[in-house]
């Protein structure tokens, strides 16, 4: 009766070791001793047991790098040639050894099995692959793969370079055995969670891992070591039995350490004088192992006998049956207790039988001889078919573990090879980067993009950091992982500089030449492509502003909101880049007025100081233009609103070589009326810089054109004035008041006199508090509603008279549709600001229909003609604005005629005519930047690839 | 054609740290030992340097990880912050000592003449693996059913030897104990598997640079402050500030 199940499980690897330049190189010989210590051997023995009706099964892992290696006509060449030399050496040695009995028969068993091996091999023209795939189909072996170039998958950081280790293995997995491998062999064990997804993906059904990864499971694996689990996504996972380990892997303790077993530290390419072994040995005199080895362990000194064959073959046996035993013992236990048949998973590295522990292949041997003729409680099972016994599975989070020292990525991560990592991660990046930017690769674009990609795998083989962990050729591990970088990188820069050179290419595809298949795509992101151009030929604007609708704080998102839809109207595509003031991701969307947003959130902490926060949003916004230029987007103009994205702006005018436009909207030294603090000092410099980095500056009015021209030292030509815009289409207004119900601002017989816009000194509020009793004296049916809030609004409050405080309204903040409301509901409004750029308030208070008192300063006195679309008064003056608000409310036709006035000329300020100029400019800088760049086009290319 | 390719055009054995580019990437070593790497390009090196009007070499920079566990990090909430000061020469760093089961993120920042932290490049997220439980659960544990007849129901021995035979430890396997002939030669520890001690020096070297910084409540109550002056140009001064 079965009581539970044996899985044994080989994994086969070794590095890509080809070296076509050097004949005698020493690392080939790694192949070469597998070859004939190992893969040999072990067909020979699963094929006995065939032969002899036994029933077993077997999983064997192949890494995709020994295939390619196995089936390469150059090495299969080298190897034959290393084979018949051997064979010499062991008919040399039996000559040698004629008077040395002990000697000279084991001399015999040597080149008795080397010219069997040969057979063999030429039985099956050189491919060992074919008696691999012939044991899969007689049903007693399972292949399964492992990752292509047996990259340590924990430490490999892009989804998209674990999806091509996978898939890459897959593929070639298919092409030699046509059949998709069911299970995979994770290098070292070495799992994490984002493993999951992309092995359910490709199909895969299980993968091993080390003890304590299912003992650290969450939640706890209810079945115990015994039976496998599910990761979340569905792939099973078999845990490494820790017993097996012990007693089959360890040197010392385990069952290769027996003093009846021959000793692997005595070769006779080591203990032979040079001149016998000259012909199996380096050219230049380095010793190497031949694997004739003629002592047994003996003991645990120096002293060692000759090796006794029919010694180690009891001990195998004896070792055989202790193995079995102790698993028999192991299922019944287990087997009562979960109520399930239990399996225990054995992984072994495929090398340790033969080549480390000579006995191996035979220990192998007996044990499933045994397990089939003496017993009937244990079988052997691949993992596959157990997951075929049994619906249902526990599902487990398993966390990052690997079979290495300490049960992580310790080996692979340490001072000895963790410089390595910088490199292969940029690699991997910039892998997907090629991938996603040749989407339609010419011949030999796409012969190198393929090359690429055997590079990068090629660097990642977990060999590397392993051998210089390990303290062994450590010089070649280095070598390898820089040539193979250093050729990817080369690769990488002739693709971005679209100048390939073909025949370094064919060269290095004639060296590294595994994966002929190899699918570049696997590297490609998830992300969609951006045309580099748009398709219909628009010119493309890049805009900064650091606010943009529905978040507005100030003025300037809605004045960048109205020209960007306007540009986007006239032909141009346009993108803002723009603030998003919560914590989320990115967000991209395409407004109904056709206009590309792009809401950036800043990264925290950000220092916590305002003028820290902005340089973080500036940060932001680089980075973010460096992805989109990734992507492919490539941009005509960027265009500037304000000091706020001044860093942005510099350095992508220069980073992408782009003409640079910049508003102006204010000045810090005209709103506080010169510069006093530090903040304000660094303002007023970065202000400075985007006015002199700008190709072409844009003010509001004449008024700010002589500001920044006066602060910053501007050439006069260098600015253009652009007047505001107002879109705002109010009804029509009634021919009486009393129609507008005036509630809850005032009684309907009362005259409102209006002031909108931000409580700051620089808007004059006291100007208008000052004015206020006058007014009330000449006409006690005003009434002041001040609509706004800001940093004075507790100071103005308190400066009211109680005698007035019936007459006087702060409204606090109002929206959007309110304010308009009140701009038609006014008798007057009121704008006697001290600065003022531009004044679009008192534009839409024009456009409302409602006649306008204004300052005499900045925009406003731009915008007004005293007398004939509206009054002016002195800046400041109380009294000069309580006189032209009495004539207003004492004079009905007088502000009947300026509010028609100001109603037509108001047409004159709307946004497509804004837009239209505003594109006037960019066609100017276009055109200058044309004349003045011949070659600028390919500088920035170049430009481009150097900054990644 | 590979006769005009000599192997010292394949075989480059130059080597860079510096690849212009930005970032800190956070590792996963050990369930108590995380690395991270990092560069910052000689722009945006610039750029920082300018700002905080500060040679790059002379900017103190730190590295800070955040415990991310069980919450969307938005860099102002994380569950505790490690600061850890380095040197414009350092790229990397070995984090001892962070516990088991955690999530992890990692900034490499400026300080602010204030003290604060400035995030210049923000690492991925990863999971320290749990350590293995010391015991395994006693909670979860199988019995088998035993079927009486009903007029046995009333009988308490069965029950008893029922109990008594299936409760059971998970821990003890058998196996070894078994039989006895070949125990000389196997002892109980093996070489592989169990977490084990780490790299001490390393630690004594580095532990005195690292320090625990309160969680980010400072950092928020700053930005508050400022953004009630902002007004969409820049900070507006009130009365009574300075």
């Amino acid at each position: 009766m079965i009581k539970g199940y044996l899985a044994l499980v080989l994994h086969a690897h070794l590095p890509f070791v080809r070296h076509p330049e050097d004949e005698h190189c020493l690392e080939e010989r790694w192949l070469f001793e597998g070859i004939t210590e190992t893969y040999i051997p072990l067909l020979q023995v699963f094929q006995g047991l065939v032969r002899d009706g036994v029933d077993f099964h077997i999983t064997f892992s192949i890494s995709p790098t020994l295939l390619a290696m196995l089936s390469d006509k150059l090495l299969q060449r080298r190897y034959l040639k290393h084979l018949n030399s051997l064979i010499r050496l062991a008919k040399k040695e039996q000559r040698r050894t004629a008077k040395m009995p002990e000697f000279n028969r084991l001399a015999r068993m040597y080149y008795e099995r080397l010219t069997a091996e040969k057979e063999f091999y030429h039985k099956y023209n050189s491919n060992l692959i074919t008696p691999f795939k012939e044991l899969q189909e007689q049903g007693v072996m399972e292949i399964i793969t492992s990752a292509a170039t047996h990259a340590f998958l924990p430490l490999v950081l892009t989804e998209q370079a674990l999806r091509a280790q996978i898939a890459t293995a897959i593929d070639q997995h298919v092409s030699f055995f046509d059949r998709k491998p069911r299970g995979i062999w994770l290098p070292e064990c070495g799992y994490s969670p984002k493993l999951e997804r992309i092995l359910h993906e490709f199909g895969l059904e299980y993968f091993c891992v080390d003890a304590h990864a299912l003992r650290s499971a969450r939640p706890q694996p209810l079945f115990g070591p015994l039976s496998p689990v599910l990761t979340p996504a569905g792939v099973a996972a078999f845990g490494r039995d820790e017993e097996c380990s012990r007693q089959v892997w360890s040197a010392q303790e385990g069952y290769p350490g027996d003093f009846d077993y021959r000793e692997y530290y005595r070769d006779i390419g080591f203990d032979l004088p040079l001149e016998e072994v000259t012909s199996c040995i380096h050219p230049d005199g380095i010793r190497v192992n031949t694997g004739i080895k003629y002592y047994r362990i003996t003991g645990k000194g120096d002293n060692k006998e000759p090796y006794e064959p029919n010694w180690a073959r009891d001990k195998a046996a004896l070792h055989a049956d202790n193995f079995m035993f102790n698993r028999q013992q192991q299922v019944e236990y287990w087997q009562q207790r979960i109520g399930r048949v239990p399996v225990v998973t054995a992984p072994y590295d495929a090398e340790l039988f033969g080549h480390w522990w000579f006995e191996g292949p035979l220990w192998l041997d007996i044990l499933l001889r045994k397990l089939h003729f003496d017993q009937d409680s244990l079988k052997t099972i691949t993992p596959s078919a157990y997951l075929h016994l049994y619906s249902d599975l526990q599902v487990c989070d398993l966390a990052m573990s690997s079979w290495g020292r300490n049960g992580y990525a310790d080996v692979w991560l340490r001072g000895e090879n963790d410089w390595i990592y910088p490199a292969l991660h940029l690699a991997e990046q910039r892998m997907t980067e090629l991938a996603d930017n040749f989407p339609k690769p010419s011949t030999v674009e796409r012969r190198a993009l393929k090359q690429a990609g055997r590079e990068l795998m090629l660097a990642q083989s977990s060999d590397w950091a392993f051998t210089m962990d390990s303290n062994t050729t450590v010089e070649y591990a280095v070598k390898r992982t820089k040539y193979h970088v250093n050729r990817f990188t080369r690769l990488y820069t002739m693709l971005k500089s679209g100048s390939l050179d073909e025949a370094w290419l064919a060269a290095l595809e004639s060296v590294d030449n595994l994966f002929p298949d190899l699918e570049y795509r696997y590297y490609c992101s998830p992300k969609r492509l951006r045309a580099a151009r748009p398709v219909n030929g628009k010119p493309r604007l890049l805009m900064l502003a650091w606010e943009y609708p529905p978040h507005t704080v100030g003025g300037l998102g809605r004045h960048v909101f109205a020209l960007s839809c306007q540009l986007a109207e006239q032909g141009w595509e346009v993108h803002v880049l723009t603030l998003e003031p919560s914590l989320r991701e990115v967000v991209e969307e395409l407004t109904p007025m056709g206009v590309h947003v792009h809401r950036i959130p800043v990264l925290k902490p950000d220092g916590g100081e305002f003028i820290h926060w902005v340089f973080q949003f500036n940060l932001m916004l680089i980075d973010y233009c460096r992805k989109l230029a990734k992507e492919g987007l490539r941009f005509d103009i960027v265009h500037a609103h304000d000091w706020l994205v001044c860093t942005a702006a510099r350095i992508i005018k220069h980073s992408y070589n782009i003409p640079l436009v910049a508003t102006i909207h204010a000045t810090e030294h005209g709103r506080n009326a010169g510069i006093h603090t530090d903040l304000q000092r660094q303002i007023h410099a970065l202000e400075g810089t985007l006015t002199y980095e700008a190709w072409r500056v844009i003010v509001c009015s004449g008024y700010m054109r002589d500001e920044v021209i006066r602060l910053f030292n501007l050439p006069t030509d260098k600015v253009d004035v652009i007047r505001n815009g107002v879109d705002l289409d109010f009804p029509e207004k009634c021919a009486g008041q009393a129609c507008l119900n005036q509630e809850p601002y005032a009684h309907n017989d009362e005259k409102v006199i209006l002031f909108v816009g931000r409580l700051v000194r620089e808007k004059g509020v006291y100007t208008l508090l000052d004015a206020i009793p006058r007014i009330l004296a000449a006409h006690p049916e005003a009434k002041v509603v001040i609509a706004g809030t800001g940093p004075e609004e507790n100071r103005l409050k308190k400066l009211i008279q109680p005698s007035i405080a019936q007459k006087v309204l702060f409204t606090g903040f109002v929206k959007d549709e309110e304010r308009n409301r009140l701009l038609q509901i006014a008798y007057t409004a009121v704008f006697p600001s001290l600065y003022e750029p531009f004044g679009i308030v008192a534009l839409e208070a024009m456009a409302a229909g409602t006649p306008v008192v204004v300052s005499d300063v900045g925009g406003l006195a731009e915008i007004v003609q005293h007398g004939i679309n509206g009054l002016k008064a002195y800046p400041g003056d109380a009294y000069s604005l309580a006189l032209q608000v009495i004539e207003l409310l004492a004079n009905p036709a007088l502000a009947r005629q300026v509010s028609a006035t100001a109603l037509t000329e108001v047409g004159n300020y709307n946004w497509s005519r804004i837009a239209q100029i505003t594109i006037g400019v960019y066609e100017r800088v276009l055109g200058e930047k044309e004349s003045v760049q011949g070659i600028g086009q390919i500088a920035s290319t170049l430009d481009c690839v150097d900054r990644e | 054609m590979q006769n005009f390719v000599s192997s010292e055009a394949l075989n480059d054995e130059t080597w860079t740290r510096t690849w212009q580019t930005n970032r800190i990437v956070l590792l996963v070593k050990e369930p108590t030992t995380l690395f991270c790497y990092w560069e910052v390009n000689d722009l945006l090196k610039d750029l920082i340097s300018r700002h905080f009007q500060t040679d790059w070499h002379k900017l103190r920079l730190s590295v800070q990880l955040y415990d991310v566990t069980w919450i969307i990090f938005d860099g102002t909430n994380a569950n505790s912050i490690r600061r850890i000061s380095v040197d414009s020469l350092t790229d990397n760093w070995y984090i001892h000592e962070v516990a088991p089961g955690r999530n992890y993120i990692a900034d490499f920042g400026v300080i602010t003449a204030s003290g604060q932290f400035f995030t210049i490049v923000r690492s991925n997220t990863v999971a320290s693996p749990p350590l293995a439980p010391d015991y395994l659960s006693e909670t979860a544990r199988f019995g088998k059913i035993e079927h009486y007849s009903l007029n046995e129901v009333s009988d308490s021995k069965p029950i008893k030897k029922a109990s008594k035979r299936h409760i059971t430890r998970r821990t003890a396997s058998p196996g070894l104990a078994q039989r006895k002939r070949l125990t000389g030669q196997f002892g109980e520890n093996g070489g592989n598997g169990q977490p084990g001690g780490k790299d001490s020096t390393d630690l004594l070297a580095k532990s005195d640079r690292t320090e625990l910084v309160e969680t980010g409540e400072g950092q928020k109550d700053n930005q508050e402050t400022w953004q009630k002056n902002f007004d969409g140009y820049s900070l507006i001064q009130r009365e009574g500030e300075p």
